[in-house]
């Protein structure tokens, strides 16, 4: 019988033991109303970490998405509260993520800088060029009824952001593992000199998935201005961490290659649901990157072990 | 490719060997020289002896952090956790200080706190096999928690004994103790990179990690002790600053996400060091550590904003990297250029 492996079982594992952890230490945790809570404000996590999960598949990493979201939060505010029609606010939106996701990927393609040192520079500038916009101090006015309710709305009797998480993992699913795109991605991540040999233009997957997670990251911002009706620059940090969390917890390889949008989804829960649990038990906001610092380091240390101990086997066979 | 070949003055290496291994410092030197003679025309205040020395104590900081930094960059690794470790460096030589604690008991806390974070990142690194910059950025992440709820997010401060104080503002002769501090890590860094085995095993570590191998090098323990140098480092210069305001702030040294790491890094790649290891010097990472205090003192002078500052620091950091890896293309090119002909 094939031995099972723990670090495809380890994040359903996490999500089932948090679960009955959860309705043990709080009485409010387990109910439908506590659930759809934990996914409509899982809406910006959600899409992030399915954006860095598009970036871990090719081997890169994008820690410049909290910043984008700042960026994107503040000019959607900005065209919010000067009553701009709310397509041109999603079109200038998108058109931030292209921007930003170009230049990632043409940093990490065309110039050959390491992934995480052109995203870092960018994560830094981006956050300049919010506090730029802005001027420092938040952008506060009223804002109109619509712009809120692209996130606070109703459709069919469900809070819209549980439908934007639907249809987010949806369509990453159908992406990655349904278009010829998708296992392009793939085959970048399993070997980029072996998938050039095949044809894959390997640069612009690259370029591709840097503007994935960048537009991602944009209309992230988006919802997060749409929610608290202000424009504030210094939202989105530290959401490249909550990001790699839930692709590390996923069992997204960090090395490129392996991952699947549902470990992704779990990885989601179980974060937000770790946060959720936090914020129910009155854990202090300030300890709680403790608590899921240790999470990621002991989650990758199981799964790197696991694969040096399957590395050392085959060595063995051979 | 022609054209590329023809940038490079072959001829100037071929007759000058040694000029071609400092081929970065002397370019570095230079632009330096370049930069100050310009500052003065940008601001009157550029030169004054105040100016000088003020800039020659920031550089201090950065520069001994930076040439941890190099060492942990020299292995293929990278720290990103050093503006996270002198701030709970700073926390805890503050804290013990004002407890009361004597001064030579404060540092021997803040350095065994600093070979701790060097430890652990180190041993994580080598023996989980995991990416430094992921380990880094969580022991980053994990410090600034642990930072934040024991300061409870306010500033600390208290009766600091005056003899701590000179450690960070006290001068020697007319030289602040920070630069002379800096001199002498620089010059024993430069010692122990050329003289000591320990410092060839750093560098052929991170040139070639197998021939580092079975050429009798225990790569764990070089790489796990290149980390623990660099937090050593980050430690001294934490301790260096913190004494100066005798007073303990939990926001000032990670100016938004990216702070003192970004800094080191910084220098230590314009310093002609190679993000993928095994390149570099000890004088060039120094020299980069002035290029970039001199542009970072010259900014507010001439009346920049803090936040167009750090637009230009995250450019700054995009050239160098650009300029590294750009060489190394460079190189390839080269090289191939050789084979054909």
């Amino acid at each position: 019988m094939k031995k099972i492996e723990i670090s495809k079982l380890l994040p359903v594992a996490m999500l089932i033991a948090l679960i009955i952890v959860g309705s043990q230490l709080s009485d409010s945790f387990f109910s439908i109303g506590n659930f759809a809570n934990i996914i409509q404000y899982a809406v910006e996590s959600a899409l992030i970490g399915i954006g860095m999960t598009f970036v871990l598949m090719v081997g890169g990493i994008d820690l410049s998405v909290g910043s984008v979201l700042a960026f994107s939060s503040v000019v959607s505010a900005k065209m919010a509260l000067s009553n701009v029609a709310l397509p041109l606010i999603f079109l200038t939106v998108i058109a931030i993520g292209l921007a930003c996701g170009l230049v990632n990927g043409f940093l990490v393609t065309r110039f050959n800088i390491e992934p995480f040192m052109a995203t870092l520079a960018m994560m830094m500038i981006m956050r300049a060029v919010t506090f730029l916009f802005t001027g420092g101090g938040p952008l506060t006015g009223t804002v109109g009824d619509s712009f809120k309710q692209i996130i606070k709305g109703r459709t069919l009797g469900m809070q819209n952001g549980i439908w934007y998480v639907i249809a987010a993992f949806l369509l990453a699913l159908l992406v990655l593992n349904r278009t010829r795109f998708g296992r392009h991605v793939h085959a970048v991540g399993g070997g980029e000199e072996t998938s050039k040999l095949f044809g894959v233009n390997a640069d612009k997957i690259k370029i591709a998935v840097y503007i994935i997670s960048a537009v991602l990251a944009a209309l992230s911002g988006l919802f997060i201005a749409a929610r608290i009706g202000i424009g504030e620059p210094r939202s989105g940090q530290g959401y490249e961490m909550t990001a790699i969390t839930i692709c590390v917890i996923g069992g997204i390889s960090m090395t490129g290659g392996k991952g699947s949008i549902l470990g992704t989804f779990v990885g989601t829960m179980v974060v937000c649901m770790i946060k959720n649990l936090m914020n129910l038990m009155n854990i202090n906001t300030d300890a709680q990157p403790i608590v899921t610092g240790a999470v990621i380091l002991i989650t990758s240390l199981i799964v790197s072990r696991e694969l040096v101990n399957k590395r050392k086997k085959l060595v063995k066979e051979v | 490719m022609a054209v590329l070949k023809s940038i490079l003055p072959k001829a100037l290496f071929k007759k000058r060997p040694y000029i071609r291994e400092y081929k970065n410092e002397i370019a570095i030197s230079l632009l330096i020289i370049v930069v100050f003679v310009v500052s003065q025309f940008l601001s009157p205040v550029f030169l004054s002896a105040d100016n000088l020395l003020n800039l020659l104590r920031q550089t201090a900081y950065t520069a001994i952090a930076a040439i941890g930094m190099y060492f942990v960059i020299l292995i293929g690794g990278i720290d990103l956790s050093i503006g996270a470790t002198v701030q709970i460096v700073g926390m805890v030589s503050i804290m013990m200080m004002v407890d009361g604690v004597s001064i030579g008991v404060t540092i021997a806390a803040a350095l065994a706190v600093g070979l701790l974070v060097g430890l652990l990142n180190g041993i994580i690194v080598t023996y989980g096999r995991l990416q430094p910059f992921v380990v880094t950025l969580v022991t980053r992440q994990i410090m600034q928690g642990i930072v934040l709820v024991a300061s409870g997010g306010a500033s600390i401060s208290g009766d600091v004994p005056d003899t701590f104080m000179q450690i960070g503002a006290g001068y020697i002769g007319f030289i602040p103790v920070p630069v002379v501090v800096m001199f002498v890590i620089a010059v024993a860094a430069f010692f122990m990179m050329r003289k000591t085995t320990f410092g060839r095993r750093l560098y052929i570590t991170g040139s070639n990690q197998t021939a580092a191998y079975y050429s009798g090098t225990n790569v764990r323990r070089v790489k796990v002790l290149a980390y623990v140098l660099c937090a050593l480092f980050a430690t001294v210069s934490g301790l260096l600053s913190v004494a100066r305001i005798g007073a303990f702030q939990p926001t000032t040294t990670h100016g938004g996400a990216a702070g003192m790491e970004l800094n080191a890094i910084a220098a230590v790649v314009v310093g002609g060091a190679s993000l993928s290891g095994g390149k570099g010097s000890i004088v060039g990472t120094l020299l980069g550590a002035v290029l970039y205090g001199i542009l970072s003192n010259l900014f507010p002078l001439i009346g920049i904003s803090s936040y167009i500052q750090q637009l230009i620091q995250g450019f700054i950091i995009l050239m160098a990297v650009l300029i590294s890896s750009k060489g190394k293309i460079l190189r390839v090119l080269r090289k191939e250029g050789a084979k054909v002909a």
